[in-house]
């Protein structure tokens, strides 16, 4: 099936193993942990393994805790009813990934929008311009551990 | 500082003769968010969305609160169902705390979402039906809605927003009233609606509108997540509650309405026959309703390091949350995946091609909360 | 007719004071049956029965400052108001609202007041046009686009009932009215009754101004004065083509034991309160859709009434 199939490529191309992911209330989970720069060929492989459905691309940053961004991207699969979230980390300064948008179209305007939060560049990606934010707030990426909102008055 | 430069619209190059239209943010029927429309004539060529005029960026806000009061924040996503927001919040943290809610607070959640269900697909339907200039089924459906928010207002207090669903329970215990309150509402909603059904349904200019315009085929689903009504009135039997049972959801007999044909009428349809699966489901818990246990479960005020994703199925699609914390007072960092975030972007793909009045009704039938789309 | 009375017609009574009576009484009439057709109360505060509502809406309405977009031709942006405003009162010189009660009647009523009407798509194109401004610019369009292809029925289903009593005169097709005329001219009221939607731009023919598409058509950029000039027309239209469709079709002011007059605002409030009922119960319809049905369906009906009406004249 896909997903037996899916593991065992994963395990062969990039030598990752897929770990249980109970944090996941929904239904089962398994979790890749990739380098970046396989991002891409990742999709492809879940593509083709029947996780046709992309829901969500979450990322965390972690710099208080002394690491880096954090991004994970889950997907589903809607035969099997599996889940599957693809794990990676970034460098803070300077965050760069390959945008996954034209393997899963549904992740253009989530990629739009964590580049307008965090900061991060999602090469490739067609229109990386403002969506949801404020002028006043382009380039401050927001959603950042370092950036403290300014209150309205004192 | 604000530049002006995303109001003004460029000049035209080599679209030539091509009109650009400001379809919003002040229309009457775009909400607060702008649709850039390239118009040959009466005929859409190429819409590009312009969301983020309410943006409140919950996200960061989130971030400030602690476990318990970070529903305020939560069910400002939407405010018209605020319910099932508040329930994936709950969810959510009781995840992450690893504690079991009793089994009649899950049925109590259940009702609660299922009204907020009701009443947001209420007032989708009369909008749906406002988007074509006639305001009668937007009153009739306020006045059916007014009694769901006399049950909200006796158990929490306020119309909408209720802040009635906490992490561990309820916030307040509901009373006998509550409950005649809710079963009057209930059985007003059964005696009205079948003739208001048919007055929907049958309509012969809304048939002529709705039918076969703004078609989301199957695959589109797929490629770009879309959710919800939207999905399955493509015929993507997609809904949180058979698929992925929550909150006691498994107890529950109730049809998923699935259409297959893909065009507006069929999210309409889709919309308002889910209302009467709602009502079977609020009948089913109200029947079953466990007495023993308490309503609320003690929840710890640090929860432990640790992360947790939840979905449950809103009125508007499947919402999910993805929650970290750092094992303090509140989360560390919260991610909101909406559904209208998803769905407006079939909206760029499937109005080429239609005539500038079919706009309007396309957006309606989308089913787009602004508050959940910008958040 | 002495100059007093002529006077005394034109400017009170059925004239111009009269007129603006008009506006105010169908405007709070409209929101009173809507309102109770969607169950809610409508405008219940001001006045008895809420009666000055209106009055005081157009007061309000008075008081804004009158904006003209930068673009726009000045002089032409505030003169088409009134221009659209008197061509809707002449109009209404031509109606009998009793069998001596009107200010102008000639022996071609029904084509002058046709002829008049047929300027209004113009000066409406022309409101939108002087507006320099995208949704009025596309309001103006549908104007055209629509009363172009919903006079024709119009007029085909008017000049019917002037083929049928053989005059065009209204007072003289009024006392010629009977029964064998009203059902005679059945097919040609039904056809009216559309066209008469349509031409005013009644739900579910609002096209040129639909809300949800272009916000208010040519009307968008306007405020204050011009705003309530133009309303005004829109409202007067209704009037004048409501009076029309009683005048031709429903024996005008003919009627038994009650005065001439009262039946002829019986009449027209029958008719009122079947464009609200539509307002209220039926969506508005795509302008391809209704281009389909005039061209495909009311246009050749009204031919076929013509030619069926010149048969039976010829019996």
């Amino acid at each position: 099936m896909g997903f037996e199939r899916l593991k065992k490529l994963m395990k062969t191309y990039f030598g990752v193993e897929a770990q249980e992911y109970p944090q996941n209330a929904v239904t089962k989970t398994y979790l890749f942990q990739i380098q970046p720069v396989h991002i891409r060929e990742v999709a492809k492989l879940l593509k083709e393994n029947g996780f046709n459905f992309f829901h969500t691309l979450s990322p965390v940053d972690y710099s208080p805790k002394g690491r880096g961004l954090e991004l994970n991207y889950f997907f589903e699969s809607i035969e099997e009813k599996i889940w599957v979230v693809i794990r990676t980390e970034l460098p803070l300064d300077n965050p760069e990934i390959d945008s996954i948008h034209d393997i899963y179209p549904a992740a253009e305007a989530c990629e739009r929008e964590e580049w307008e939060k965090f900061g991060i560049n999602f090469k490739g990606h067609p229109r990386l311009k403002p969506l949801l934010l404020d002028d006043t707030l382009q380039g401050k990426w927001v959603q950042r551990k370092a950036y403290v909102p300014e209150p309205h008055r004192d | 500082m604000y530049k002006g430069a995303q109001i003004i619209t460029e000049p035209v190059g080599k679209e030539g003769d091509l009109m650009i239209l400001n379809w919003g943010v002040q229309h009457p029927a775009s909400g607060p968010m702008r649709i850039k429309v390239w118009l040959d004539g009466e005929t859409i060529v190429k819409v590009e969305n312009d969301p983020g005029y309410v943006t409140r960026n919950l996200e960061k806000l989130l971030e400030y609160r602690t476990w318990e009061s970070a529903i305020v924040n939560v069910e400002r996503i939407c405010f018209i169902d605020d319910l099932g927001t508040l329930l994936n919040w709950a969810l959510a943290v009781e995840k992450l705390a690893e504690i079991e809610v009793p089994k009649k607070v899950q049925y109590f959640r259940v009702i609660l979402a299922e009204v907020g269900r009701i009443v947001s697909h209420l007032i989708g339907i009369g909008s749906m039906f406002g988007a074509l200039g006639v305001a009668t089924p937007m009153m009739w459906v306020l006045a059916i809605r007014e009694y769901y928010l006399d049950f909200l207002e006796h158990y929490s207090g306020y119309r909408i927003s209720t802040a009635s669903i906490v992490p561990g329970g309820l916030k307040a215990e509901p009373t006998k009233e509550d409950f005649e309150l809710l079963k009057k509402a209930i059985e007003e909603t059964k005696k009205r609606w079948p003739e208001y059904k048919e007055v929907f349904k049958d309509n012969p200019t809304l048939v002529e509108r709705y039918k076969g315009v703004g078609v989301i085929p199957k695959d589109l689903v797929f490629e770009l997540g879309l959710r919800g009504p939207v999905a399955r009135a493509s015929g993507v039997d997609y809904d949180v509650r058979t698929r992925y049972p929550y909150s006691s959801y498994e107890d529950f007999d109730f049809n998923v309405i699935v259409k297959e044909e893909g065009d507006a009428y069929a999210r309409f349809l889709v919309v308002l026959e889910e209302i009467e699966e709602s009502v079977k489901i609020i009948e089913q818990a109200l029947e079953g309703m466990p007495t023993e246990g308490k309503w609320k479960v003690r929840v710890p005020k640090k929860i432990k390091a640790g992360e947790a994703y939840s979905a449950v199925e809103w009125s508007r699609g499947s919402m999910d949350y993805h929650v970290i914390s750092d094992g303090g007072t509140g989360p560390y960092r919260v991610k909101i995946s909406a559904p209208s975030f998803m769905n407006i972007w079939a909206l760029e793909r499937i109005a080429p091609g239609h005539k500038l009045a079919d706009l309007a009704t396309i957006f309606a039938s989308l089913y787009i909360c602004h508050g959940d789309l910008d958040r | 007719m002495d100059w007093g009375e002529i006077l005394f017609r034109t400017l009170v009574f059925p004239g111009v004071s009269f007129l603006l009576l008009v506006i105010f009484a169908t405007f709070y009439l409209e929101r009173k049956l809507v309102a109770d057709m969607h169950g809610r109360t409508g405008p219940y505060y001001v006045g008895p029965y809420g009666i000055l509502q209106t009055v005081a809406d157009i007061f309000k309405i008075l008081q804004k400052e009158v904006i003209i977009h930068r673009e726009a031709d000045k002089v032409l942006f505030l003169v088409v108001p009134a221009f659209a405003f008197l061509m809707v009162s002449l109009v209404a010189a031509f109606i009998p609202y009793d069998k001596d009660l009107w200010i102008v009647s000639t022996p071609y009523d029904l084509i002058i007041s046709l002829a008049l009407l047929t300027s209004l798509p113009a000066i409406f194109l022309f409101a939108g046009w002087v507006s320099k401004s995208k949704y009025p610019f596309i309001g103006g369009i549908r104007v055209i686009n629509q009363l172009i292809s919903g006079e024709i029925p119009l007029w085909l289903a008017g000049l019917s009932v002037a083929l049928w009593y053989g005059t065009f005169n209204y007072v003289e097709i009024v006392e010629k009215f009977d029964i064998i005329g009203f059902l005679v001219n059945l097919i040609g009221f039904a056809i009216f009754l559309v066209a008469i939607l349509i031409v005013a731009d009644r739900p579910p023919f609002d096209i040129p101004e639909a809300e949800q598409e272009i916000v208010y058509g040519f009307l968008t950029e306007y405020t204050g004065l011009g705003y309530l000039l133009l309303a005004g027309a829109k409202f007067l239209e209704v009037f004048v083509l409501a009076a029309m469709t009683v005048t031709l079709f429903l024996g005008g002011f003919k009627g038994p034991f009650l005065p001439g007059w009262a039946w002829f605002f019986i009449k027209l409030f029958f008719v009122y309160y079947l464009a609200f009922a539509i307002r209220a119960s039926t969506p508005r319809i795509r302008l391809d859709q209704l281009i389909k049905l005039t061209w495909k369906v009311l246009v050749p009906l009204a031919l076929l009434n013509i030619v069926l009406i010149i048969l039976l004249k010829g019996f």
